[in-house]
């Protein structure tokens, strides 16, 4: 059902970074009294393949319900694919255990779409960024030392210091049972050496790591474009787009090697998106990044990518290098995407080629039979495209399109390059 | 030039806050002519949808400052009683809103709903009330209204809730819809599908029709005029023509120059604006545009600029002269063709 | 929906059976004091003793002790609370009669209260909502505040006192055993136990509502409802307020539900002879099978109550479905 045809090879690279082949994502939907039975499934991701090359940026576009988000988190391995298998950097991770999979999340990062719910409100922005290196000790290899035993060692002293109270307290109102005087003494005793003991030997490292990490944070903030003073600020002190700034360090904090940023500028003023997407433009240049851009919006995602996957249903439907995509479009439903966005050229909006669509997404519970898009597409012609699914099948220049009957050679819109 | 439908003079908005006052709206004129599409774009901040609120009276007049005139059919709407207003509101101007999801109540069918609105401004049985309700969800575009009317919104899609606001702003058959960001929670072909209705409704009924948004390229495809507004004030006015081929502002040149757009060839970088939008408490002194302005002068920091038109209906509010402007525009601004 | 009642009905089954057993556990094998001996009387012997501890099945192994109560559980084919299991220790009567003479005074008494309850405390948390911060809304909060503080027994004695002793405009405490109970309620022997009882949960209700109510307001339906031109007060009733009373409903039935197991303290201080009065005293005597008997009414009644509230959010709120 999927094609094996892969992604356009830039000319650089030989080996994908990333490599998907045949993932599908159901999610279950059940009933039943006591025992809850499957009665269906949402197909959210039904079998898609896609190549990522290292240094690319690779954009995915669709509309609510196409897949792209979960496509998104099942590369991240946020979420377990029910079919299929994913391989980066040659290896399979598709099934890997939890464990196994730490090291690699140092190097696959994601920026979420909505700043103001991404963050945790009771953390300092410090505390966000740098979280990172709690887990996973800082880029430079060092860790925190025994992160347990300093949470323990906080314990004790209270610990025992709060069991002398209760046995003082137990000695004093019981006559029957018999404590000799000394004990609660001596535990109370024993607890202040303990907390003196920790805040000598204890304390001292884990300052010292602290300030590491507070350095290391410090220069993430300015990398981004964040005033380093506002360490201690909480995410509610600042503006949408510094909160995606945020976003942005804490997702590079571990200098990955892929960053999925899913709909990053979606949520953002007109003109901080432009801020954020040189930004992230920036970055790429300078740590060699590659990206999987995920936006709804196909003007950004024509900015920002090198080729385009555009998703609908769970499926792709066409990918495209560059700006083929833009000039010429395969698929009627890219069509109808790239006819739907507004441009802000009155003279060429007129001219544009419009192709609007009947009806809503249909569910992704019950995807229609043959070419998931015949029920909406003006171009289908049945039984064919009914019945016949079909495969993704190339055209010029390492365009692919699945499609019976694509759109003939002729741009949506009048580039005016 | 015929009399305009609506005329806002002078309008002021402002709310006394615990962290100081907000000047939401600061002194805004404009007017809507009869069959026209106004598009209002501005950022969160702008003022555009307050400007709105306050026409149709939903700003609490408790808790914000309204001064100035909003005429529509010879009567300033600010001074009308809230019984009064609650006559003009859904039958003489109407407002759709945002978000669809939670626009609708959830408790009660989407018929019912729109009957309530017939029923508080026309005298019908229940019965005429439901028929109108069925046919207003049929002529927006909802296949099978009957059963659909009895549905409840959370059985509608996105795109279908909104249609069906509008079907029930549309109801009563008003002068003027206000929609305000009518499609930014909806999805890309959705959007084009509900930018078409509104167009073709504002025809058939014969309305005026403001759209507010964010989107340039919304504006540039369905607004007749259209003004820009920033920090509660208005930046720019003028003719579709005029904001995109002959634009006048810089903040209209900087939002022009940091979109991305797909007309265009990849570039290798963006403009944005530099700096942040702006307080409204705290609002700089002079232009309030001046401190991400990259044409600052020092006359900008000091005195407002007021809002003159240079040729005929398109005007600016800007201390550049219009020989500056032009000449800024062709050589910077304006897209190569 | 039918699925899901069948569901909750089994959970219902399984929550009673797991109540009766803790109540099982927790009074007859952990007391102190033996319930033959209990059970046998004052001035008895040890083979009378002997013998009541056989009657009461006190030598056979736990689990059948339970089986027997277990067996009064169930609602039919005259087995429930049966007499002989279920039978009082102190009074020699059987449970159930007793649970049924005193079952129509807390419902009066449930009930009366849980009306006056929602008469007084809805108007005022819909007041206080309406014009948050005025002052209508610190006077409603303030007496949200006394009603919350003020416990039930200080409450019950101060009305007492103040209505019945110094003012003689109503009765007093307890019912005479020659009136019916209808001619008790006529008498207004009741008012005070219903404003007693009544008033701490108004208070709570008044909060609620008014918390609800003010969220409520704020959504976006109500800027849509007002923007079509209707009055303020359809505004506030039709559109918010239905959506504000929702978890209003929920708990109301929840409260009422508790209440019908017994409103102890308020029954002591008027000295109603209702349920909790009887559980009181069943305990102080360890009459274990009039506790376990009332227990299990008890629980009863919440459980229903629960079930039957689910069942309502799903007619008040659409878009809850349960499959």
């Amino acid at each position: 059902m999927s094609a094996t045809a892969p992604v356009p090879v830039p000319e650089t690279s030989a080996e994908p970074l990333v490599r998907v082949r045949g993932v599908k994502k159901h999610f279950p939907i059940t009933r039943g009294i006591i025992i809850q039975r499957k009665v269906g499934q949402v197909h959210a991701v039904d079998g898609i393949d896609l190549d990522i090359y290292p240094g690319q940026t690779v954009g995915l576009v669709g509309e609510t319900g196409c897949g792209k988000s979960t496509t998104a988190r099942l590369i991240a391995r946020l979420l377990d694919v029910t079919e299929g298998t994913i391989e980066y950097e040659g290896k399979d991770i598709t099934r890997l255990s939890r464990r196994r999979m730490r090291p690699l999340r140092r190097e696959i990062a994601m920026i979420f779409q909505d700043p103001y719910a991404s963050l945790n409100p009771r953390k300092t922005v410090g505390s966000i960024v740098g979280e990172a290196f709690q887990i996973h000790g800082l880029p430079g290899g060092e860790r925190m030392r025994s992160p347990w035993v300093g949470r323990v060692a906080r314990l004790v002293a209270p610990v025992i210091a709060l069991g002398a109270l209760v046995i003082a307290v137990v000695a004093g109102f019981s006559a029957s049972i018999e404590v000799p005087l000394p004990l609660p003494f001596g535990l109370l005793g024993l607890a202040i050496v303990v907390e003196i003991l920790r805040r000598l030997l204890v304390l001292p490292a884990r300052r010292r790591w602290s300030r590491k990490v507070r350095t290391e944070v410090q220069r993430l903030m300015e990398l981004v474009g964040l005033n380093p003073e506002h360490y201690n600020r909480f995410p509610h002190e600042f503006s949408g787009g510094q909160r995606q700034r945020i976003g942005v360090a804490r997702a590079l904090a571990m200098r990955p090697r892929l960053v999925i940023c899913d709909e990053p500028v979606s949520a953002l003023d007109v003109s901080i998106q432009a801020q954020i997407l040189n930004l992230l433009e920036d970055l790429q240049e300078e740590f060699k990044l590659t990206y999987l851009f995920i936006a709804h919006d196909l003007s950004v995602v024509k900015h920002m990518s090198d080729s385009v996957m555009v998703m609908y249903l769970g499926r792709i439907v066409e990918i495209a290098p560059g700006e083929t995509l833009y000039v010429n479009p395969k698929h009627p439903y890219t069509g109808a995407l790239l006819s739907a966005v507004t441009i802000p050229d009155p003279e060429l909006a007129a001219k544009k080629r419009r192709i609007i669509l009947e009806g809503d997404v249909p569910s992704p519970i019950d995807p229609p039979s043959g070419c998931r898009f015949h029920p909406r597409c003006p171009r289908a012609q049945f039984p064919v495209c009914k019945e016949d699914d079909p495969r993704l099948t190339p055209h010029h220049k390492g365009q692919l399109a699945a499609c019976h009957f694509p759109l003939e050679d002729r741009a949506v819109i009048e580039s005016t390059a | 030039m015929a009399e305009p439908l609506l005329e806002v003079r002078d309008l002021t908005v402002h709310f006394p806050t615990d962290d100081g006052l907000v000047k939401a709206v600061d002194g805004v004129s404009f007017s809507v002519a009869r069959g026209e599409t106004l598009g209002v774009v501005g950022e969160s901040g702008s003022g555009k949808s307050v400007t709105f609120l306050t026409v149709l009276g939903l700003i609490d007049r408790k808790s914000a400052t309204v001064s100035g005139e909003v005429i529509f059919q010879g009567r300033n709407l600010l001074e009308l009683s809230e019984e009064e207003m609650q006559d003009v509101r859904g039958s003489q101007i109407s407002m759709i809103f945002q978000d669809p999801m939670t626009s609708l109540h959830p408790y009660y069918r989407v018929g019912e709903q729109i009957v309530e609105a017939i029923r508080t401004h026309q005298n019908l049985p229940k019965r005429d009330a439901w028929q109108q309700a069925v046919e207003m969800l049929r002529r927006v575009g909802i296949p099978r209204p009957e059963e659909r009317a009895r549905q409840y919104p959370h059985e509608f899609s996105g795109g279908m809730r909104q249609r069906a606001m509008i079907a029930m702003a549309l109801s009563l058959n008003p002068d003027l819809l206000i929609a305000d960001e009518p499609t930014t929670a909806l999805d890309v072909t959705v959007q084009a599908q509900i930018l078409d209705l509104i167009g073709r409704l504002k025809d058939e009924f014969d309305a005026s029709v403001v759209i507010i948004t964010h989107d340039l390229g919304v504006v540039a495809e369905h607004a007749d005029h259209v003004q820009v507004m920033y920090a509660g004030k208005i930046a720019e006015y003028g003719t579709r023509n005029d904001v995109y081929y002959r634009a006048h502002h810089p903040y209209t040149w900087g939002l022009l120059q940091s979109i991305t757009r797909l007309d265009q060839p990849r570039q290798e970088r963006l403009r944005p604006i530099r700096g942040m939008p702006p307080s409204l408490i705290f609002v700089p002194p002079g232009c309030p545009f001046h401190p991400r302005c990259p044409y600052v002068m020092e006359v900008c920091k000091t005195e407002v600029p007021p809002l003159l038109s240079e040729d005929g209906t398109h005007s600016s509010a800007c201390h550049l002269t219009l020989a500056e402007k032009e000449r800024i525009f062709e050589e910077e601004v304006a897209v190569k063709s | 929906m039918g699925r899901y009642l069948i569901r909750r009905s089994l959970f219902l089954v399984l929550v009673l059976v797991i109540v009766s057993f803790m109540t099982f556990l927790i009074f007859y094998k952990l007391p102190p004091g033996d319930p033959a001996r209990i059970a046998a009387g004052r001035r008895t012997s040890p083979d009378i003793i002997a013998q009541a501890r056989e009657n009461l099945g006190l030598t056979k192994p736990w689990y059948i002790q339970y089986g027997r109560f277990a067996k009064g559980l169930i609602p039919c084919c005259g087995m429930f609370l049966n007499e002989q299991v279920y039978f009082s220790y102190n009074n020699f009567v059987p449970v159930k009669e007793q649970v049924f003479d005193r079952l129509p005074v807390t419902i009066v008494l449930a009930v009366g209260a849980s009306v006056i309850w929602v008469l007084i405390g809805l108007p005022i948390g819909v007041m206080s909502a309406i014009k948050p911060r005025s002052a209508r809304d610190r006077a409603g909060m303030l007496f949200a505040l006394f009603g919350v503080s003020a416990p039930v027994f200080w409450l019950g004695y101060v009305m007492l006192y103040i209505f019945w002793f110094q003012l003689s405009w109503l009765p007093g405490s307890t019912l005479p055993i020659d009136e019916t109970l209808f001619e008790s309620v006529l008498r207004g022997r009741f008012i005070l136990p219903w404003v007693t009882l009544s008033l701490t949960f108004a208070a709570f209700y008044a909060r609620m509502t008014r918390s609800n109510l003010i969220e409520t307001m704020s959504e976006d339906y109500i800027r849509t409802a007002r923007a079509k031109g209707l009055s303020e007060r359809r505004v506030i009733f039709k559109h918010g307020l239905r959506a504000a009373l929702t978890p209003v409903v929920t708990m109301f039935g929840l409260d009422l539900g508790i209440l019908l197991g017994g409103a102890v303290i308020t029954e002591q201080v008027f000295n109603l002879p209702g349920m909790g009065h009887y559980v009181v005293d069943a305990l102080a005597t360890n009459d274990f099978p009039a506790v376990m008997g009332v227990t299990v009414f008890a629980a009863l009644f919440i459980i229903v109550a629960n079930l039957v509230v689910d069942v309502a959010y799903a007619f008040l709120d659409p878009r809850v479905r349960y499959t």
